[in-house]
């Protein structure tokens, strides 16, 4: 309970974040703002006359179809990877 | 700017992998001064937000005038706020994850990650502090002196990175130096005014709301 105390602003910094950026992932996506339009490079490409890539792998999420919910997947995915390696990291140098 | 597999020679991944992974090692070493303190561990919740920040305004197109979209990359307010080498880590692993969506490709990570992670984030970073002793000898307060550096450093960051981008395609077959090269400095100088905008005004509101947060403070002077 102390270790939570000491947490909790992080802790509710975290979850209030993911909630504002999931909702503003919601937003653009229902109200259609997000532009479709393809980026810098993807312009580049398309005015060289670039045919597109050769599928080397499948990528291991692409079945999500839905933009809103692999942004809210993605949001969750990279917070916990991030938050493990930055732990593992200080677990490890804390060890030496 | 997210290039996809099949895009660059196997000789350009392989160089680039190389520099990664030599980058990668002098990272780990380098970047313990952000967790010196005891009570370092509160911030990594704070770092797995700002990752979450980054990934979901990479994740947000807008629309630039001409035909085309920009999002946030991110490389250089990362790295202000967390320092040059943990900033690697943070983009390294945002890319890695939008690989698994299919944006970037998973051999073209190594050139990704220099491009966005070096060349936006470490490189960003030490353009924005000699532009910060620049601007030292004028008068602006300190507040606004580090905005402003953040918010052309991150400009200047990803002009460079759509240059290297760029040659990195020509080295590996696609197009001509003369056209690609531009083309890609152009459509990011517009591209770039966004990235521009919002790093410097997400490192004003940190500054003014949680200075602490700022992990590369003797840099900076924030006090």
């Amino acid at each position: 309970m102390e270790k939570l105390k000491e947490y909790k602003w992080p802790l509710i910094t975290l979850f209030s974040t993911i909630i504002v950026l999931i909702l503003m992932l919601s937003i653009g996506y229902s109200l259609g703002f997000l532009s479709e339009n393809p980026d810098g490079l993807e312009r580049v490409l398309e005015d060289v006359g670039h045919e597109g890539e050769g599928d080397i792998w499948t990528p291991i999420l692409s079945w999500i179809e839905n933009n809103y919910l692999a942004g809210i997947i993605g949001i969750v995915l990279i917070t916990l990877i991030v938050i493990g390696f930055f732990y593992l990291n200080k677990w490890t140098k804390m060890r030496k | 700017m997210h290039i996809s597999d099949g895009l660059l020679s196997p000789t350009i991944l392989g160089i680039f992998w190389i520099i990664c992974i030599i980058m990668f090692i002098i990272a780990y070493f380098k970047m313990g001064t952000i967790f010196k303190s005891e009570d370092s561990e509160k911030y990594i919740p704070y770092i797995g937000v700002l990752a979450a920040v980054i990934f979901a305004f990479q994740f947000v197109n807008y629309p630039i005038p001409g035909g085309t979209s920009g999002h946030l990359i991110g490389g250089t307010l990362v790295a202000v706020i967390l320092g040059p080498w943990a900033s690697l880590f943070v983009l390294f692993l945002v890319l890695l994850v939008q690989t698994t969506f299919g944006d970037g490709g998973i051999l073209a990570l190594s050139a990704n990650t220099f491009n966005m992670g070096i060349i936006c984030g470490i490189i960003g970073f030490f353009i924005v502090v000699g532009l910060k002793k620049i601007l030292n000898k004028t008068k602006m307060n300190n507040t606004l002196n580090i905005t402003l550096s953040t918010g052309i450093g991150a400009y200047l960051s990803v002009l460079l990175a759509s240059a290297i981008c760029g040659t990195q395609l020509v080295l590996s077959g696609i197009g001509t130096y003369d056209f690609v090269v531009p083309a890609m400095v152009i459509w990011h100088s517009i591209i770039g005014i966004g990235e521009a905008v919002i790093s410097a005004l997400i490192i004003y509101y940190i500054l003014k709301t949680k200075p602490n947060f700022i992990a590369t403070q003797k840099f900076f002077g924030v006090n």
